[in-house]
């Protein structure tokens, strides 16, 4: 029915049927009472967490309360029209989350030339078809080109292969990128730690890179649906005080008690506070750490969502957003003038 | 790993791993704590008892998350070592990046 690349992706069940799905046979009659059962999602025009954060956040966590519930989804992308790194990654991710407990998921193709390429080439039509997916590590789409990842603990070594791989992409050559490296170990050990409440390394992170090499530039999403940084603060224990910080803890617990979210986020970030969800005073050092990467030039458009709060680091636009969102998203790019160093890898 | 150089032991971090990963063992490979504790400890004090520095290089690898660095040189703190023999016997080389020596002795005056 749909031709993209000269490839076949599906096949109609009948063809007096014309209303495409993902390739999953939902008028078969053996799946007839699932079908009634499935409820029909509509997703925002524009899927991107960047773009139409609101909208995009709301089709999240209506998806996510669906999946609580073990209901069959049907996914209607038909009207799409814009999608970018963020939208794909969250639609791999939702699609995961789903497969994992075997609850049907499907959905219409969009009718937008570009958003079905852009979907074909991230893999995540192979992933519709795949069957149940590892729960431990798991791989989809192009190295190179479009790629995403989902793993549970913190696994440095995925930076040699993206070190080498974004590298060549933008220089032409390996370069050693260990901003990027900081980042990445930074925002997968959050996860790990933080995003469960009750235990570590219990949420997925999801880790989406999509090489343009038109414009010699790599674009990185990073993702999880824990409970989100402010979520976990406010479930910070209170065992581990230094006693010798005490006036300093109330000094700051004075300073912030009228402040915001987005206001926490930025000073949280600049290292003018200091919080940990642990507790213990030595730790909370992940936040500083990725944004001085940042200063450093080592990434750019270094853009944060969690709970009810957007930050475009780059502006210095930390803003409240109407909505709510359960987990950590975090995207950057990587460009020609990013900080990069020989490399001395000996592998 | 460990080499001896005249008055010196010499530990070269990118030969326990290129990827330094997250601060404890149960949170994944090649933490700060598996750094620390099978490696860092025992030389650190094989250096205090025979009165020698310990050098540390910290190039050559994918680059640090504060997590594994805190863990690993703040954590010898933690353990019992004091600053002033730390800062005595321990010598730090980052040549590719400068600026994590002073990240490392804040972790150390912080623990």
């Amino acid at each position: 029915m749909t031709n993209i690349k000269g490839k076949n992706i599906f096949k109609p069940y009948k063809k007096k049927h014309t209303y495409s799905n993902f390739g999953n046979n939902i008028f078969d009659k053996k799946k007839l009472a699932e079908k009634l059962k499935t409820t029909y999602v509509d997703a925002p025009i524009s899927l991107s967490l960047i773009k139409s954060t609101k909208e995009t956040i709301e089709f999240i966590n209506k998806l996510q309360d669906l999946c609580d519930k073990k209901k069959p989804v049907f996914v209607k992308i038909k009207h799409l029209q814009f999608l970018d790194n963020s939208g794909i990654t969250v639609l791999l991710s939702v699609v995961y989350l789903f497969k994992v407990r075997n609850i049907s998921f499907n959905g219409d193709f969009p009718d937008s030339v570009y958003c079905h390429e852009t979907l074909l080439d991230s893999g995540f039509f192979d992933s519709l078809k795949a069957n149940k997916p590892p729960i431990s590590d798991y791989t989809i789409g192009k190295r190179n080109q479009v790629f995403t990842k989902a793993k549970k603990e913190v696994d440095a070594s995925i930076g040699l292969p993206i070190q080498k791989e974004v590298s060549m992409t933008i220089w032409g050559e390996k370069r050693a990128l260990k901003g990027l490296q900081r980042i990445l170990v930074e925002l997968m050990h959050n996860t790990n730690n933080h995003a469960d409440l009750i235990k570590k390394g219990e949420k997925h992170w999801w880790l989406s890179i999509s090489h343009n090499k038109t414009t010699n530039k790599v674009d990185f999403i990073f993702l999880d649906y824990g409970i989100g940084i402010f979520n976990s603060l406010s479930s910070k224990p209170k065992d581990d005080l230094k006693w010798s910080k005490l006036p300093e803890y109330i000094i700051n617990f004075l300073k912030n008690i009228n402040k915001t979210n987005a206001d926490l986020l930025q000073e949280l970030l600049e290292g003018k506070i200091h919080m940990s969800v642990t507790g213990k005073h030595f730790r909370g050092k992940g936040l500083p750490g990725i944004k001085q990467a940042f200063d450093r030039n080592s990434v750019k458009n270094l853009v944060i969502i969690t709970n009810n709060v957007k930050a475009d680091i780059q502006s210095k636009n930390y803003e409240i957003i109407d909505t709510q969102f359960d987990g950590t998203f975090v995207s950057w790019h990587l460009d020609a003038t990013s900080d990069n160093l020989p490399w001395t890898i000996i592998e | 790993m460990q080499l001896m150089t005249q008055n010196k032991l010499k530990i070269l971090v990118r030969d326990f791993s290129i990827s330094p990963g997250p601060r404890y063992i149960s949170e994944g490979p090649w933490s700060g704590e598996k750094f620390r504790t099978e490696f860092l400890e025992p030389e650190l004090k094989k250096a205090i008892s025979e009165d020698k520095k310990l050098v540390i290089d910290l190039d050559g690898t994918l680059g640090y998350g504060t997590s594994w660095l805190e863990e690993v040189f703040g954590g010898l703190i933690r353990t019992g070592f004091n600053l002033d023999e730390i800062n005595k016997y321990l010598e730090l080389i980052s040549t590719e990046e400068s600026y994590l020596l002073d990240d490392i002795n804040e972790y150390l005056k912080d623990a």
